[in-house]
């Protein structure tokens, strides 16, 4: 069987003889000193065990998952991958396990400090089931880390830096959030202890954990190897990013619902989740993905030409996330139209009880949604495009927050109703105001469309013979 | 071997080339040339697959690299204009990666690792780190990294960059050794006069467009012209002037000692010429063949196309 040869390549580099010694060198002296610190029982060796685990593994992986990927672009070396006959899953688990080979050394003897100091106190198979907890936890964050870096990658061609920091942060907030040593509640979920309420049925933590950690490692390893074959000049189409989202809207909204025992009693308490999932994807995918004018250009070709084919590979992925938005945000609005005082379930929303305040708000975020969509894409097809997005979100958050927040203060109480979605007190002028906004984001758009294409036009007219 | 059509490849707000259509025949060498931002490296990285051009279609050995890029991979090599190397890696173990990577079966491995070694000089180095390498060392386990598979196709940008004289000329036996094993190579330079050595092709791209790709290394038929270089053992005023009247020729450069003529290819016709000098009584020296400067070439076609 011949081995594969990324993994090989960073043992190479990785696994030195000297770095062979050291590291259980090093990790027996702390062991050591906490025994010898404490009691000197073998409990004594969880906690440093769990400590040196994590930040082994969360920490240091993490940053190694996403350097094994920016250090080739960086030191001119991808190419030649890119080029190789490498295929896109084995280039994936080569530099997943390859690049962290030396992390994992040093977590595996951590983790045998952990299991020991457990099984003098507690059972076999706790000790096993948070074992592979950690285990899963670690390798969840580095494949995010390594999916970060690869998506960024796609992101910033042809200036290709790769921000370690930011992908080693992500990768190691993901893994912390689902490891048992997690403190972060999210709708009820994220503790390693409690019990999970998922749509109605009550769930052991550790196993829904352990379970949502499977899954989620699954749909980050499918990222990084849609991403990679995107790398290796494979042609993808977008199933995989509508695949997710449709995933997410069903776990979330279990969790949601499980918080929520009122909402299950109309068929709207069932979109509220899934139609906010929507909204975080398409900004999310949005944000993420490259939007240059040549792809929107190409893409466009494709479509006027027929090419099916060829446009399906070129369809970006917020587009996906958009129409799922609009399918649940239209799902809200019929169900809200055909049976009457609909949204009573919700004790929150007493004061908005009128049926056409809730349309008008759905069709005020659609309107305000369109805004910000036309405002991230009219400034990515700018001259500056690689600050395009970090200026997107200042100006997001300027509309969202800072606006909103100066006309409060100023006295004008209908203020954020011409900025924000959602407003029951002033509902027509906030939907007036969203359309507006709307209309004004597609006139920015096509006016810099029609601009770049003129300027295209001139530069690319034929030459006279 | 190589067939390109109608290829389009724009960059935002810019198009890098426009349209290249043209074939590149088994077993040939081509010089790509052009000014700095001509295209060239564009159009190399879209043979190799590591750009998506908007529109037209790449075939290497038959098979579309847009289609299979990964089985189109394993028939090419492509040596990049800024290569990186493992520098931790020893150059055994850069060459023994690459020969993984590559899919090269196992057994072969340490045949074709030490034979791409020998082939660029670097047998006795196998065991030094590359990040000790000099300049042109690192130049060559590069070259050695693209042809370690024997790919039908090898794409070299600028790959004498950084080598001495001495290496410059062990390139072109090791791309002339390449050709007569039936790789085919195209290869972008700016050092004309090197591509001259090994080349049998000429390739010019400018400002994104084809506008010149034709055979140079003499091996044409029928109304093939060559480069014919006459020198006078006493000089006469009256050179360029018979020079220029000789039929179906073309006058290059000429002065009263020396000239350079562009005339049909077979002997008579020389022959003819020689005779006609000789016959005005000039004192004819040197009457010779001389291979087409291909700077002169290129140069004489920069000129003649009109800027955009």
């Amino acid at each position: 069987m011949s081995v594969n040869p990324e993994l090989r390549r960073n043992f190479w580099l990785e696994l030195t003889p000297q770095r062979l010694v050291a590291m259980p060198v090093v990790l027996s002296l702390i062991f050591t000193l906490s025994l010898l610190v404490s009691d000197g029982r073998g409990a004594d060796l969880v906690v440093p065990g769990q400590l040196a685990f994590y930040v082994i593994v969360l920490i240091w992986g993490c940053r190694r998952a996403a350097a094994g990927m920016a250090n080739e672009v960086h030191e001119g070396t991808w190419d030649w991958q890119r080029m190789s006959a490498i295929g896109p899953w084995s280039m994936v688990w080569g530099k997943l396990l390859g690049s962290t080979s030396f992390v994992w050394y040093g977590a595996a003897i951590s983790l045998v400090a952990v299991v020991v100091g457990r099984l003098e106190t507690g059972l076999p198979e706790e000790a096993l089931l948070e074992a592979a907890a950690m285990v899963g936890a670690g390798l969840l964050g580095h494949t995010v880390s390594l999916a970060a870096a690869l998506a960024w990658l796609r992101k910033i061609r042809p200036a290709r830096r790769v921000p370690v920091t930011l992908c080693q942060v992500l990768g190691l907030a993901v893994g912390y959030v689902l490891s048992p040593a997690s403190t972060v509640e999210i709708l009820g979920f994220g503790t390693w202890s409690a019990s999970i309420d998922w749509y109605g049925i009550l769930v052991d933590g550790q196993t829904f954990l352990l379970a949502s950690l499977l899954v989620f490692l699954g749909w980050a390893l499918l990222a990084s190897h849609r991403l990679m074959q995107g790398e290796l000049q494979v042609r993808t189409r977008p199933w995989a990013w509508l695949a997710f989202t449709l995933f997410a809207m069903v776990y979330v909204d279990g969790l949601f619902l499980g918080r929520c025992a009122r909402c299950t009693e109309s068929a709207l308490g069932w979109i509220i989740a899934p139609y906010v999932v929507a909204i975080l994807s398409a900004y999310f995918a949005l944000l993420v993905e490259p939007k240059d004018v040549v792809r929107a250009r190409t893409l466009l070709a494709a479509l006027r030409g027929g090419d099916w084919r060829r446009a399906a590979t070129l369809v970006p992925f917020w587009l996906v996330a958009l129409l799922l938005l609009l399918i649940t945000g239209g799902i809200a609005v019929i169900l809200t139209l055909v049976s009457p005082h609909s949204w009573d379930f919700l004790p929150v929303l007493v004061f908005v009880l009128d049926d056409r305040v809730v349309v008008a708000g759905i069709l005020a975020h659609f309107g305000f949604l369109a805004r910000d969509f036309c405002l991230i894409l009219a400034l990515n097809f700018g001259a500056r495009r690689g600050r395009a997005d970090m200026a997107a979100v200042i100006y997001l958050a300027v509309l969202y927050l800072l606006a909103p927040w100066i006309l409060s203060a100023a006295g004008f109480g209908e203020g954020p109703a011409l900025l924000l979605p959602g407003s029951p007190d002033w509902p027509w002028l906030n939907l007036a105001a969203a359309i507006l906004q709307a209309v004004a984001g597609f006139a920015v758009l096509a006016w810099r469309w029609r601009g770049i294409e003129a300027h295209f036009n001139a530069t690319t007219k034929p030459r006279a013979v | 071997m190589i067939s390109v059509q109608n290829l389009v490849f724009d960059y935002p707000g810019l198009r890098a080339l426009h349209g290249v259509t043209f074939e590149v025949g088994e077993g040939s060498i081509t010089a790509l040339v052009g000014p700095n931002g001509a295209g060239k490296t564009t159009l190399l990285r879209c043979i190799a697959s590591l750009e998506t051009p908007v529109a037209g279609r790449i075939s290497v050995d038959g098979v579309d690299v847009q289609d299979a890029p990964r089985q189109c991979h394993r028939r090419m090599g492509y040596l990049s204009d800024f290569f990186g190397l493992y520098n931790e890696l020893t150059v055994e173990q850069c060459l023994r990666h690459r020969a993984a990577a590559q899919d090269v079966p196992p057994g072969e491995r340490a045949e074709r690792v030490s034979k791409a070694a020998e082939r660029t000089g670097l047998g006795g180095r196998l065991g030094q780190k590359a990040g000790e390498l000099s300049r042109g060392l690192r130049q060559r386990l590069a070259i050695a990294q693209s042809i370690l598979h024997e790919p039908r196709v090898v794409l070299l940008d600028e790959p004498a960059s950084g080598l001495d004289p001495e290496a410059r000329a062990e390139l072109s036996r090791l791309f002339l050794g390449l050709r007569a094993e039936g790789m085919t190579l195209v290869v972008s330079s700016h050092i004309l006069a090197e591509l001259e050595d090994y080349s049998t092709h000429m390739m010019i791209l400018r400002e994104g467009r084809l506008i010149e790709h034709r055979r140079i290394d003499g091996a044409e038929g029928a109304g093939r012209r060559v480069s014919v270089v006459v020198r006078l053992a006493e000089p006469s005023d009256r050179l360029p002037a018979l020079v220029e009247a000789l039929p179906d020729c073309e006058v290059i450069s000429a002065d009263e000692s020396a000239a350079k003529v562009m005339m049909p290819a077979p002997a008579l016709e020389r022959h003819r010429a020689l005779k006609r000098l000789v016959d005005e009584g000039l004192a004819v020296a040197a009457f010779e063949e001389v291979r087409p400067d291909l700077q002169e070439a290129y140069l004489a076609h920069l000129r003649e196309e009109p800027q955009s």
